[in-house]
């Protein structure tokens, strides 16, 4: 009798202790996702300002025919680079998607983290809101934060 | 039931009920930081959501400057002004390789508790003539 009590008071403190441990990696995971929310972010304000001073013949372009304007504003090459991050301040985050809507008021932006050398291969997605003569952006929102793909 | 046996009982239900004791404050003392550390992300979050709203608001407005270093002072000047939440150590500081703002927000209890994020003019049509 006394030993089945005992064993129901460590067992119950055994399983409080493990729902305490199990919060203390939600805050832990919780951090690395506004971790890699912010390096989205930054990715994402590095590029709109690129495209937006120098290739603002992007904004309403979508990303799939980027590399082939080659001569409006820019060639194959830079519109490969901006792609791909991996050039400068892009620090390799993906472009994956870049979608102007049919008004050519909002485009909605889908960039992801790198995968290789412990990175989470998260995808973050943005609306950007355009406007003004000539057209630009102007605000950058977060939607939300997606899992690597599988 | 012999008098061994009771002795023997006893013990055991002590011993494990110290051992629960023991466990049990252990797990207090950490759900209690865990409460802790949650409001430190809760506040870091809640001080950068109030600075995202004054610089997206700032580009409605439309351009501070031609220069995009001068709007990245223009754009550190008014943040700056925007009130600071207690517990929260704020650094707002001119990029030195690009034109730029570097955010970093930081709970003063908890270093775990931390966001960093950079805003450039030029994404935000505040600067480049546009």
């Amino acid at each position: 009798m006394a030993v089945i009590a005992s064993m129901g008071l460590v067992l119950s403190s055994l399983s409080l202790q493990a729902t305490a441990l199990q919060s203390k990696l939600h805050f832990r995971s919780q951090v690395q996702v506004r971790s890699d929310q912010d390096q989205l972010s930054q990715a994402a304000q590095r590029l709109v300002s690129q495209i937006n001073l120098l290739h603002p013949c992007l904004l309403n372009l979508p990303e799939q025919d980027w590399a082939l304007q080659g001569t409006a504003c820019i060639d194959a090459n830079q519109a490969t680079s901006l792609i791909q991050g991996g050039v400068g301040s892009l620090a390799d985050v993906r472009t994956l998607d870049w979608q102007p809507d049919a008004n050519g008021q909002k485009v909605m932006l889908l960039m992801q983290l790198p995968k290789a050398q412990g990175g989470s291969g998260r995808r973050g997605l943005f609306a950007i809101q355009l406007g003004g003569d000539p057209i630009r952006a102007w605000s950058i929102l977060e939607q939300g934060l997606l899992g690597a793909p599988s | 039931m012999t008098m061994a046996e009771v002795t023997m009982a006893a013990a055991i239900l002590m011993g494990a009920s110290s051992a629960s004791l023991h466990i049990w404050s252990i797990t207090m003392a950490e759900i209690n930081s865990a409460q802790r550390r949650q409001l430190a992300l809760n506040r870091i979050d809640g001080e950068l959501i109030v600075l995202q709203k004054h610089w997206q608001q700032m580009g409605q407005l439309g351009p501070l400057a031609p220069s995009c270093f001068e709007a990245s002072q223009q754009l550190l000047a008014k943040l700056q002004q925007t009130p600071q939440g207690s517990g929260v150590d704020r650094q707002l500081t001119l990029l030195t390789a690009e034109d730029g703002l570097l955010v970093s927000l930081r709970d003063l209890n908890e270093p775990l508790a931390r966001r960093e994020q950079v805003v450039k003019p030029g994404a935000l049509r505040l600067c480049g003539g546009a």
